[in-house]
């Protein structure tokens, strides 16, 4: 782990500590017991500041790099060179970190997204030129391992999410190697693998590893779509078609059944095992699920399925609030401290409902606008 | 928190934690609930908008058959039954922030101003109310709902308001917008200034909130509006008018001015803004001058340019505390 565990532990501590004493579990002599001293722990960034540093970032790395574009360099001059920024953008990133006690902000990110880009494309563009073969393989095997060894120093949830990626492409492009048809079925194992990395990580996300917990949290959302990707209609359907050249699919109506309980399932579990995880996947896969029925059973007009599903979903809505301000549950809808997602709400409905078009006397001052035909012409 | 329950078991290990505390600690994470706050309510927000959505196009479809006085009374009742609702059951009007205890209150007061805006637009559109004054309906609609943000203390109700006043000018204020059509702003002088004028006006607002001390939790919103409609306007201007010099200079004056309203305000958002609208003029400037004054190599120079000058953004953004004398991360 590049940065420093203590300090991460220590912040880990100071915000439960601070969350007890503010809900007098705790008195302040053991509060000031633990003696973490804020100032010294990592500060963490708004998203804001954090997505600014990281454009800026890559703008000053793409910037210094385009400068070697100025030397003259061959094919393979230009493979071994992208292996030497990348490198040296590692050494880089961890001379940042050390000297700055950056964790999360923005320029470390960038630094080690564009070191890993750098020594992955050199890696991929030396030993699998045409991205094919066997060779491809080798090669991806090669960059899950650069990818695993980054996500273990860095802890970066988006090389997590693309570690997977690579992890699932693997077997796939080893199978389309032998058959097109045995590649087809081995789609329904996506479902078991994925349990599997679920049961995994449910192992490993313990305090003693709580330096990854977002990694594994981005990996709980990704392996459940690619689960879903395995039973939903649509994407079987396209993949006969696409490699077997079939129109057809047996169990179609078995699909459809799958397509609908999947969301509904995570839902169900994730309200029984407490997990907001597997409810966000859950609801997040009614989209898809959605679209699937429409594209294939168009049983009324869109308008008709956009208030009949926008009224489900407001009576839905209403029905688990009102449940859950009279009801004991587990389940609260009294806000999390932690969570505040107003200003994203009010982004949605400014760009959902404020005006798109002028109703003026005067059009000309948007910019006006030039008419041709019918025997007329002009500015208007 | 996550792994809260094994971090007390370590700080009761390491005698942090007493007894007593860890047991207090251990009950309440034994009935701690989980929120579905914000899980609930994008769901109703997303229920709303399909309705809504879907209602738009059932009028659309169906205009002939259903009859346009029908659809002008049905809205117009949707409307009167919110806003009576809203009457109804409304908190005192108070200065500071209200917050309702129903938690569907501030969506019947969204959808009553929504209803109304459709049905004012509709009306006029088809009947033609306002005669040739075919903006006014805009303004009008736009104060009814800076009244019901006020009133109501509904801050989704006031961005709406604001970008219907902007809409009232000439000017569309939707982030996407802006997204799909970045020329939005390249309309000609006359745009500039009325987008200048806008942002004054919004400025203007904030300042009597302010000055009344009525919704202080406003003035942000406002300050955002008229910060970003002035940056984007005078960058526009830099690029495309004539006179580059004159607006770069007034971007120099308002930057001053939104400075100090970043540290007012203790707000990095304003800060970022500015920065970066800054940053891109006088960059515009610099790589202008060096693709002119050196001959062929100039895209070395502009490299290291960037290069420097990021790096020196990355700094200030880094550090703002020394510039604008708050720590806001």
């Amino acid at each position: 782990m590049m940065y420093s565990k203590e300090k991460l532990d220590a912040g880990r501590k100071l915000r439960a500590l601070t969350g007890w004493l503010k809900n007098q579990l705790i008195s302040e002599d053991s509060f000031h017991r633990a003696q973490i001293n804020a100032g010294e722990l990592y500060k963490s960034y708004s998203l804001l500041k954090r997505i600014g540093l990281y454009v800026l970032t890559m703008i000053a790395g793409q910037s210094a790099f385009s400068l070697f574009g100025m030397v003259a360099l061959g094919d393979m001059g230009w493979k071994l060179m992208s292996l030497v920024i990348g490198t040296g953008t590692f050494f880089v990133l961890r001379l940042f970190i050390q000297n700055n006690h950056t964790y999360k902000q923005g320029t470390d990110d960038a630094l080690l997204h564009m070191a890993v880009g750098y020594v992955a494309g050199g890696f991929i563009s030396i030993l699998s030129p045409d991205f094919s073969g066997i060779q491809l393989s080798l090669t991806l095997l090669l960059l899950l391992a650069i990818l695993l060894v980054a996500v273990y120093l860095f802890a970066d949830a988006f090389l997590a999410v693309l570690a997977i990626l690579v992890l699932y492409f693997i077997p796939l492009h080893l199978v389309s190697l032998a058959s097109k048809e045995l590649l087809f079925f081995s789609f329904a194992l996506l479902l078991p693998l994925s349990y599997i990395i679920t049961r995994l990580i449910k192992q490993y996300d313990t305090l003693r590893y709580h330096y990854w917990h977002s990694c594994f949290q981005a990996v709980r959302y990704t392996v459940g779509v690619l689960a879903y990707c395995s039973i939903n209609l649509f994407v079987v359907k396209t993949l006969a078609y696409q490699l077997m050249g079939a129109e057809e699919i047996p169990m179609q109506t078995a699909f459809l059944v799958t397509t609908v309980l999947f969301p509904l399932a995570l839902l169900v579990m994730g309200l029984y095992y407490k997990q907001k995880y597997l409810l966000h996947t859950g609801l997040f896969l009614f989209l898809p699920t959605v679209a699937t029925i429409r594209y294939y059973y168009s049983v009324m007009p869109i308008e008709a399925a956009l208030m009949l599903g926008g009224l489900l979903i407001i009576a839905v809505s209403y029905f688990a609030i009102t449940l859950l301000k009279r009801k004991d549950t587990a389940f609260t809808f009294e806000s999390d401290e932690d969570e505040d997602l107003s200003t994203a709400e009010t982004l949605m409905l400014l760009n959902q409902f404020a005006p798109r078009t002028i109703a003026t006397e005067e059009k000309k001052i948007f910019g006006g606008g030039d008419f041709g035909g019918g025997g007329a012409e002009g500015k208007f | 928190m996550l792994h809260e329950k094994q971090l007390a078991e370590q700080l009761l290990r390491e005698e942090v934690l007493s007894e007593s505390e860890f047991h207090q600690i251990d009950q309440h994470l034994s009935t701690q609930k989980i929120s579905l706050h914000w899980e609930l309510r994008m769901l109703l927000y997303i229920g709303i908008t399909l309705f809504t959505s879907g209602l738009g196009v059932f009028i659309y479809n169906n205009i002939g058959s259903v009859g346009h006085l029908l659809l002008v009374l049905l809205m117009f009742a949707g409307c009167a039954g919110s806003y009576y609702y809203a009457f109804k059951n409304a908190l005192p009007f108070n200065k500071e922030s209200v917050q309702h205890t129903n938690p569907f209150y501030d969506y019947i007061v969204l959808m009553a101003s929504l209803l109304f805006v459709s049905a004012l637009g509709y009306l006029q559109y088809q009947f033609n109310v306002f005669g040739t004054y075919i903006s006014l309906p805009t303004l009008f609609s736009s104060l009814v709902l800076f009244y019901t943000a006020f009133r109501f203390d509904h801050k989704g109700v006031l961005t709406l308001a604001i970008s219907l006043h902007a809409a009232y000018w000439g000017l569309i204020v939707s982030p996407m917008e802006l997204v799909n059509n970045p020329g939005m702003f390249d309309g000609g002088e006359r745009y500039i200034w009325i987008s200048i004028g806008v942002a004054a006006l919004f400025y203007t607002y904030a300042w009597i909130c302010r000055g009344y001390k009525v919704k202080i939790h406003f003035v942000p919103v406002l300050l955002h509006f008229s910060i970003n409609i002035m940056l984007l306007a005078l960058v526009t201007a830099v690029f495309t008018l004539p006179f580059k010099g004159l607006y770069f200079v007034l971007l120099l004056l308002v930057s001053v001015l939104w400075f100090v309203e970043s540290r007012r305000e203790r707000s990095f958002a304003l800060f970022i803004s500015l920065v970066l609208a800054n940053y891109i003029v006088i960059s515009y400037y610099i790589l202008k001058a060096i693709f002119d004054w050196i001959d062929g190599d100039g895209i070395t120079a502009a490299l290291f340019y960037l290069m420097g000058s990021t790096v020196g953004i990355i700094y200030i953004l880094r550090n703002h505390k020394k510039f604008t004398g708050h720590d806001v991360q």
